[in-house]
């Protein structure tokens, strides 16, 4: 979506006025997408922005960005105003919206309004609105209420045109029945009829100016105007034989009316001049002009009914043509003490008041010149005679009284060629192509006398600054400044031997202030002292191109070229582009044709014309203005209030906003920056940047305006924001999660332990069901030996045979009794010993033999069953036992536990050892107590020492 | 003005009935284009219209393929088929009231401006249309003549024909209404 504002087509209309001084105009095409939307009428708010309403709804535009006001279409818009900051729209549908940056604000629904269309509001203060309609009268909408004046209430007309507001708070309506004043609760207070003076009942248009003067636009009879507080109404007609159609709107600004009439376009109207001129249309036929607003930098927009704005700038005026001449042709330009501007065309010096309307007329002056012979140079003297040097015929002096006389080189010119002069105190000077003359004056005017001074270098001059000092300085080719002390005074280069060798200069202009400043091909703005010519240098595109005038203004010094125009603050030494708001680029003009009027005016001769400007202050600052129109998240529009806090979701946001001056939308460049976010600042020309998941923090947008190469606005807008963090990182969550995780930690800790715990039991189960097993290994081994032992006694002794199974059988009881127990106390394991060893004996007789010491306390102590048992099992199966060693194993306390000793003998056919029953006892005991079982060989004996366990565990 | 609007559509029997209504009797509406190489003339008897003189509002309702005259069949084809595009845009109206204050039940002759909504082609534009309207004892006639530019109603002349259409076309409007009262 890009705007391609258009230079105005400088020309008259066809039908239209002799004269056409009428603001530059910048014409601007809204588009949307592939909208194009149609504007019928428009309001400006504080920041500059244009809304635009018609059919296709409301739309805001800068001039280089449209937007839709709503993203639903409401349908057309019949009416906008300016309220609040912002504007007041109303709605065909019936609906009034208040809209301000991109918020909106629903203020009133009424289906009586969707009947009779609104025709124009105006917003009083912050808090009411009212609002004309076409057939139901007027409206006063506050926040409390809405009143209805109508006919019944003593109102003109129930048709309302256009409403004024007046600064007491009292509305002024314009009807189909003339113009009724109300008081700001709504009484009709007076009305201005046909009866009472108007010079049309049907009034369409209605504004004040500065003085409190009421302007109303009729249909059939142009302008009038009238004082609302006046006893009786004087009204006053613009133009008594109006032909340009019913006036569409008016605006007064700047003491400039502006007039939108139906068939002539845009009339402006200079109240202090009088004067007034159309501003035609770049089409040439009829322009119809819907709307007409002004906004806060005093330019006037206007629509025809398409989707084209057009902004008029009433500080640059423009005369292409007047009275059928050609004013693009104009060689030099100079103004008189008596409000004339004079210029030359050809071999014709006219003169005109500075405005340039109907009314005025030009009078020209033919000179009698050859055809090829330009005038080049014009200036005033203190007696009102106009000097016209020409380049090739010397100089023509055009007095008061008509007269005109001639001096050339015969006369004592230096040369017939004259560039420039400019008059002195008492003498005028003249720069010529050999150098300066000096004609000095009588106090009647009359030439007292003609000198040419002796000027350094070739002599070639193109321009010529007498200095409060009584000298002057001249700007000359290939030489630098040359200055002249005084009208008798040599010439001498400025500046250091050499150093201004090639050095041009073409044009210079006193500072106001006692200096001079001097501007040529490639130099840029050069200060003139007495001793040096102080370059700035060409710092900027305009000085860069082809500076054809220098001229002072409002203390700075303004360069006109043909890349445009630029303002250096002399005291600040500030330069400041003024191409893209003054519209002057592209015009080329005559060396030095540009004058100062009486009006502090400047004026300059231009293939475009003749243009007048009148740059306001806040414009040569080359300040720009920068606002933050709104921000959205998404699609939705948030508040712009002061450190708005956002959920941690709306990381998504977009800014909007724009800048001033409203001339140039499309050179404004945009620095930004997201502080918190942004490393650096960043540059776009867009109107509008997005930045996409935020991280949650404390963030500033900020944003300014840059025009062209100008400073940037000195401010930035800025927006200052939270984007809060979830709720999962706040603080209490944050502790939440510690504790979680605590828990969790702890669970995970008892479950491990727990796992472990019952890992550890499985072992146990298992190892307890090892010991099982060997409890049932044991049994079938022991039951072999013992049934070979009975096989032995069968055969020898029948008692002892049926004794020993007796005692077998006992001894199995006691086994089966124990074989459950993890733990039997020591008594019964040696109560099972025993019987095992009488069994054992039947087998071994003397061979073997047991001695028991154990006091009752140790046998009350514990132990796994069958330790015994098997710890003598083992003695007697390792070792030798024979009738002359028997082989006693002894069973005692030993160092705080059992000791279980047997003489170590080793068998001879030692059977191989499986080392089971000690392992099995060692793990037994390792398992169940945890205590370690001792085993010792030394001396002779093999030793194990059984831990003492004094509880069942 | 709503009310007339509304009243168009309805029989004459009916409007006859309202007290301040006055019923059409008889009409004639043509234009002319005046282009520099051909003078182009039509008109036609068939417009609706009704007149409410309490409310002092109107609406006069054109049927657009009624129009007759032309200088030639084929230029009244292209008239309905390619400029007004008269099966899209049947009709043409003009519903609006009268701005000024007359006394429409003396008879006599006023020069009044009437205001309201005019469309043709489909294009809705506001006007304000200068009237003549002669109040005689039995009936009263309005007549008008006003121009229309084409441009305003989207209606589009080529090129090549620039020459012979205008780019303003002057209507004229003659409507005789009767007062209700001996009904």
């Amino acid at each position: 979506m890009r705007l391609r504002p258009l230079l105005m087509v400088l020309g008259l209309s066809i039908g239209g006025p002799a004269s056409a001084q009428y603001p530059y105009v910048k014409s601007f095409h809204l588009q949307n997408g592939n909208l194009r939307p149609d504007v019928k009428c428009l309001a400006m708010d504080d920041l500059g922005m244009v809304w635009a309403g018609g059919e296709h709804g409301l739309f805001r535009t800068d001039g280089e960005r449209t937007d839709p006001v709503l993203s639903v279409n409401m349908g057309e818009v019949t009416a906008v105003a300016s309220f609040r900051g912002g504007v007041v729209a109303a709605f065909r549908s019936g609906v009034l919206l208040a809209c301000r940056g991109l918020l909106t604000d629903t203020l009133l629904t009424d289906t009586a309004l969707a009947r009779s269309a609104v025709h124009d509001l105006v917003g009083v203060g912050d808090s009411i609105v009212w609002f004309g309609t076409y057939g139901s009268g007027l409206w006063r909408w506050a926040p409390d209420g809405v009143r209805h004046i109508t006919m019944a209430n003593g109102l003109n007309d129930d048709h309302v045109n256009a409403l004024l507001a007046l600064p007491d708070g009292r509305v002024v309506a314009a009807t189909d029945l003339g113009i009724a004043i109300c008081s700001p609760e709504g009484t009709v207070l007076r009305k201005l009829r046909e009866e009472e003076g108007a010079t049309d009942n049907l009034v369409l248009a209605l504004d004040r100016d500065d003085e409190g003067i009421l302007w109303a636009g009729t249909d059939r009879n142009g302008v009038f105007r009238f004082d609302p507080d006046a006893a009786s109404f004087q009204v006053v007609a613009l133009d008594s034989t109006w032909n340009s159609g019913p006036v569409a709107g008016l605006v007064v600004a700047n003491n400039m009316v502006w007039t939108a009439t139906a068939n002539k376009g845009v009339l402006v109207y200079d109240l202090r001049s009088g004067i007034g001129s159309y501003a035609p249309d770049e089409a040439s036929g009829p322009v119809r002009i819907r709307g007409i607003a002004h906004g806060p930098d005093g330019a006037v927009w206007w629509c025809d009914g398409t989707n084209t704005l057009y902004r008029g700038d009433a500080d640059v005026l423009v005369v292409p043509q007047h009275e059928d001449e050609d004013l693009r042709h104009i060689t030099a330009l100079c103004s008189d003490d008596r409000g004339r501007i004079w210029f030359a065309i050809g071999d014709r010096l006219f003169h005109h008041a500075t405005a340039f309307a109907d009314a005025e007329h030009l009078s020209s002056i033919r000179l009698p010149i050859r055809p090829e012979v330009q005038v080049v140079t014009l200036q005033s003297d203190r007696t009102g005679t106009i000097w016209a040097g020409t380049f090739g015929e010397g100089v023509f002096r055009v007095h008061p009284d008509g007269d005109i006389d001639h001096l050339t080189s015969a006369d004592g010119l230096a040369n017939d060629n004259v560039l420039s002069i400019r008059t002195g105190s008492d003498v005028v000077w003249m720069a010529t192509l050999a150098g300066v003359t000096v004609v000095e004056q009588r106090p009647d005017g009359s030439v007292a006398a003609v000198k040419a001074l002796d000027t350094p270098g070739s002599g070639f001059l193109y321009d010529i600054l007498p200095l409060p000092d009584g000298g002057a300085i001249a700007a000359s080719d290939g030489n630098g400044i040359i200055r002249f002390a005084g009208p008798d005074a040599e010439g001498h280069i400025v500046g250091p031997d050499g150093a201004t060798q090639g050095v041009s200069y073409y044009s210079l202009c006193p500072d106001g202030m006692g200096g001079a400043w001097a501007c040529g091909p490639g130099t840029g703005l050069c200060q003139v002292s007495d001793s040096t010519v102080a370059c700035l240098g060409n710092t900027s595109p305009v000085l860069a191109g082809e500076v054809f005038a220098i001229a002072p203004y409002l203390g700075r010094v303004i360069a006109l070229g043909d890349q445009g125009m630029v303002a250096l603050d002399i005291a600040h030494r500030d330069l400041v582009d003024l191409t893209d708001v003054m519209g002057t680029a592209g015009a080329v003009g005559e060396l030095n044709a540009i004058c100062i009027d009486h009006q502090e005016a400047l004026w300059v001769a231009t293939d475009k014309g003749l243009i007048r400007l009148r740059p306001g202050e806040d414009i040569l600052l080359g300040q720009v203005s920068t606002a933050i129109l709104g921000w959205r998240w998404g699609d939705e529009v948030l508040p712009m209030t002061r450190d708005v806090e956002l959920g941690s979701d709306q990381n998504f946001l977009t800014f909007q906003f724009t800048g001033t001056p409203t001339a140039a939308p499309e050179r404004l460049r945009f620095e930004y920056r997201l502080v918190g976010y942004d490393q650096r600042v960043l540059s776009t020309r867009e109107r509008e940047v997005s930045y996409a998941r935020l991280p949650p923090g404390d963030y500033r947008f900020e944003v300014r305006a840059m025009l062209g190469q100008n400073k940037a606005s000195a401010h930035w807008a800025t927006l200052a924001f939270t984007i809060s963090q979830p709720w999962w990182r706040t603080r209490w969550a944050i502790a939440l999660w510690i504790l979680l995780l605590t828990v969790l930690f702890y669970a995970f800790v008892r479950l491990r332990e727990e796992r472990l715990r019952f890992r550890d039991r499985m072992e146990r189960e298992k190892v307890r069901l090892q010991l099982q097993a060997v409890r049932s290994q044991v049994n079938p081994h022991f039951l072999f030996n013992s049934f070979n032992t009975l096989m032995e006694l069968i055969e020898e002794d029948r008692t002892k045979a049926l004794a020993h199974v007796g005692e077998l059988s006992e001894f199995f009881r006691n086994i089966l009794h124990i074989r459950d127990k993890d733990l039997i106390t020591v008594e019964e394991e040696l109560q099972l010993l025993y019987t095992y060893f009488s069994l054992e004996r039947r087998r071994f007789g003397d061979r073997i033999g047991l001695e028991v010491v154990l006091d009752d306390a140790v046998r009350r102590t514990w132990m796994p069953p069958l330790t015994l048992q098997m710890l003598v099992e083992n003695a007697l199966k390792h070792n030798a036992a024979t009738r002359e060693a028997p082989l006693k194993v002894t069973i005692r306390m030993d160092r705080g536990r059992i000791a279980v000793c047997n003489p170590d003998r080793p068998r001879s056919t030692q059977q191989p050892s499986t080392g089971y029953g000690l392992e099995s006892i060692k793990k037994r005991y390792a398992d169940i107590t945890g205590e370690r079982i001792e085993v010792e060989r030394e001396g002779g004996s093999f030793c194990v020492r059984l831990p003492l366990l004094h509880h069942h565990p | 003005m709503l009310r007339t609007a509304l009243l168009l559509g309805l029989p004459v029997s009916v409007l006859g009935q309202g007290t301040d209504l006055v019923r059409l009797e008889r009409s004639r509406i043509a234009f002319v284009s005046d282009a520099p190489m051909e003078r182009i003339e039509a008109a036609q008897t068939n417009a609706t219209a009704v007149l409410d003189l309490q409310e002092r509002s109107f609406a006069v309702q054109v049927p657009m393929r009624d129009f007759q005259g032309f200088n030639s069949p084929l230029q009244r084809e292209h008239f309905n088929e390619n400029y007004i595009e008269s099966d899209d845009f049947p009709t043409a109206r003009f519903v609006g009231r009268i701005i000024e204050s007359v006394d429409l039940t003396r008879p006599g002759t006023n020069a009044i401006r009437t205001k309201g909504k005019f469309s043709l082609h489909g294009v809705t534009r506001e006007r304000i249309i200068d009237c003549t309207i002669v109040v005689a004892p039995d009936g009263i006639r309005v007549t008008s003549t006003f121009e229309v530019p084409l441009a305003d109603h989207d209606i589009r002349i080529p090129r090549i024909v620039e020459q012979k259409i205008a780019p303003v076309v002057q209507v004229t409007i003659d409507l005789l209404f009767r007062k209700s009262e001996g009904e």
